[in-house]
């Protein structure tokens, strides 16, 4: 029993991340976080469902079906948000690992002239602008730009950020 | 900073680990699972690792979170007001620096370039972005 929960755990992390390797690549790579929601909170229900219904077919009883398939939902959000937050995140975002593998893309070399012309204040900023526009975080009226939703998953961290910092000033 | 890492690892790990054990079993017929504890035992681990991640960043605002913080302050804002917000010395300059004083890039005759351990960390991340259907945004 307790194999087969873990072989099924396995299974839904395969296929979330074969979902992704091939929806990654068609969708406009702004929404990707917004995708990335979807993923994990469909994905959540999905297996829970999924699973309570292989457990209820295979015989188990309905409270250890119910307690079976939470966990495996649990555990399934569980591994995509550390992902999310170790390995997505910075490949989706950084500036650090944007630099570091524009460098890495020229085997010769890059000086920094070269270095800012693709990659500068102006292309950072714009991405990001371009990026909460796609999310819907906020709204372009004109040349004016302006706050959508009080709260945001990029807010949520700004908010814990200042909570750290509250806390070891 | 990976000592800290490393210390609350284990320091969660074995506080998580010690619940765990006793929890984990089906409720109707006590069943123990002891392979989905241990895997529930890495896996709330590595995520308490991976949110004690805006520590190493704390006082140090994102560039999403200085946008928005800004729209919040004032109700509308330009392109040109957003570009003012920041620096690109802090934004680009010293990011650079960070990577030459962790030994990923060195600088030779004003060009960058990826040193042997910079090579194997750029392979990994264009092996990992293939496989995962992304690409690098910054």
């Amino acid at each position: 029993m307790d194999i087969f929960l873990v072989s099924l755990f396995l299974l839904y992390l395969i296929f979330y991340f074969g979902v992704q390797s091939l929806l990654f690549r068609t969708i406009d790579r702004y929404a990707s976080v917004l995708w990335q929601m979807k993923l994990l909170i469909g994905g959540g229900t999905l297996s829970f469902l999924l699973t309570f219904l292989i457990l209820v077919l295979d015989g188990w009883s309905f409270l250890n079906s119910i307690f079976g398939s939470s966990l495996i939902s649990f555990l399934y959000s569980l591994s995509i948000s550390i992902y999310l937050l170790s390995v997505y995140s910075y490949i989706e975002s950084s500036i650090t690992v944007k630099i570091f593998t524009l460098v890495g893309e020229k085997t010769e070399g890059i000086s920094r002239r070269q270095l800012l012309k693709v990659y500068n204040l102006r292309v950072i900023v714009k991405r990001r602008i371009r990026r909460f526009l796609v999310q819907g975080e906020i709204t372009q009226k004109g040349k004016w730009y302006a706050r959508v939703s009080g709260t945001s998953i990029f807010s949520v961290r700004e908010r814990l950020n200042k909570l750290i910092l509250f806390f070891f000033p | 900073m990976i000592g800290v890492y490393v210390f609350g690892f284990f320091v969660h790990s074995w506080l998580i680990f010690s619940h765990v054990s006793i929890l984990l079993v089906f409720p109707a017929d006590t069943t123990p699972l002891p392979f989905m504890s241990v895997l529930y035992f890495f896996l709330m681990s590595a995520f308490i690792c991976a949110l004690y991640q805006p520590i190493a960043f704390a006082g140090a605002q994102t560039p999403a979170a200085i946008i928005l913080t800004a729209l919040e302050k004032k109700p509308k804002l330009t392109k040109q007001n957003i570009f003012s917000l920041f620096n690109e010395k802090l934004l680009i300059h010293k990011r650079i620096e960070d990577l030459i004083q962790v030994g990923i890039l060195k600088a030779a005759d004003g060009t960058f370039e990826l040193t042997a351990k910079g090579k194997a960390v750029y392979f990994l991340i264009v092996l990992s972005t293939k496989f995962l259907g992304v690409t690098v945004g910054g």
